[in-house]
């Protein structure tokens, strides 16, 4: 794991700079906000511009094997979920288990529904996905109100 | 005011999967702000696993992303000379003399007196900074790394520029 601080300044003509440089790791988040609102502090007195934001960034390392099929990037699985007029979707990549992908190009896609999801036997990983998540706005992902997903490929 | 975590942003995380021609492309969803480092972590990993069985694709990296704001600073106005193309860079090594610069945005104009781009190193605020820096003003081991993870152990050196010109 790598971890990864960049500080957001912002100039009277809207422009963003973005000093950013490495930090030891691991850490308690504790530490590093001590150390990023510290260091935050010391080079905001070095600037004419105003220090507006900042981010932490943890990088983790996978491998999860080789590809196995001709996976291609732009073939992906939506799945969408959605809690009053609140919406969310989780793209995943190159998404596999047999679904039907449509070859002819159209931006629409492949629409799948719960029971189509449990044909392809996915519907109980795809259920346990948004377990823990948030939408933006901190409250949490339902993970009973899956609404539907597609797949959407090139030919 | 100083910059202190955001309670109204998510953590963002961020599964970065590879085809078998190289193309990348993410899986992005969001966590609770409150979460602590252990929970994150062990969030990325069971949640990168299961979205890797559910591609064909290859999960090769994550990111964790935690977010600062300074709501005084988002409101305030930058003053003319506030141009972020114009940066003070500063050149720090570490264990193996690797360099890690920094380049901070619209650097103070006093901190180049004269006609030099050196910057001032006997100025009290950058010494502070370069002190914490170098692992000083922090404490061991709380002070930023090189890419390799080795302590920056050292300033070699400090100079203005602008975008699109440097120096050696």
């Amino acid at each position: 794991m790598a971890s990864r601080v960049t500080y957001q300044f912002r100039d009277d003509e809207g422009r963003i700079g973005e000093p950013s440089f490495w930090l030891p790791d691991p850490a308690p988040f504790v530490a590093y906000d001590s150390i990023i609102i510290a260091l935050g502090a010391r080079i905001a007195v070095l600037s004419n511009a105003p220090l507006i934001s900042a981010e932490l960034r943890l990088m983790y390392d996978f491998n999860t094997g080789p590809v196995v099929i001709p996976a291609k990037g732009p073939n992906r699985l939506l799945l969408f979920y959605r809690e009053g007029a609140v919406g969310f979707a989780i793209n995943i990549p190159a998404a596999g288990g047999g679904l039907p992908y449509d070859v002819g190009g159209t931006y629409a896609g492949v629409r799948l529904t719960r029971a189509s999801l449990a044909v392809a036997g996915l519907l109980a990983d795809v259920e346990a996905l948004p377990l823990g998540l948030v939408f933006r706005d901190g409250s949490p992902v339902p993970s009973t109100f899956v609404v539907g997903a597609r797949t959407r490929g090139t030919p | 005011m100083p910059l202190s975590l955001s309670s109204a942003l998510p953590i963002e995380l961020s599964f970065i999967f590879v085809d078998d021609e190289e193309n990348r492309s993410s899986a992005k969803v969001n966590l609770p702000v409150g979460l602590d480092d252990v929970a994150v972590t062990a969030t990325v990993i069971a949640l990168g696993n299961r979205l890797a069985a559910l591609s064909n694709g290859k999960l090769v990296a994550a990111n964790a992303t935690r977010k600062y704001t300074d709501a005084a600073a988002v409101a305030a106005v930058a003053p003319p000379e506030s141009e972020v193309e114009r940066k003070g860079r500063f050149n720090f090594v570490g264990a193996g003399n690797v360099r890690s610069s920094v380049e901070i945005p619209s650097v103070l104009l006093t901190l180049t007196p004269g006609k030099s781009d050196d910057i001032d190193l006997a100025n009290p605020l950058v010494a502070d900074f370069v002190d914490a820096m170098i692992n000083i003003a922090l404490g061991v081991g709380n002070s930023p790394t090189d890419d390799k993870g080795n302590d920056l152990t050292a300033l070699k050196s400090a100079y203005e520029m602008h975008r699109g010109r440097s120096r050696k």
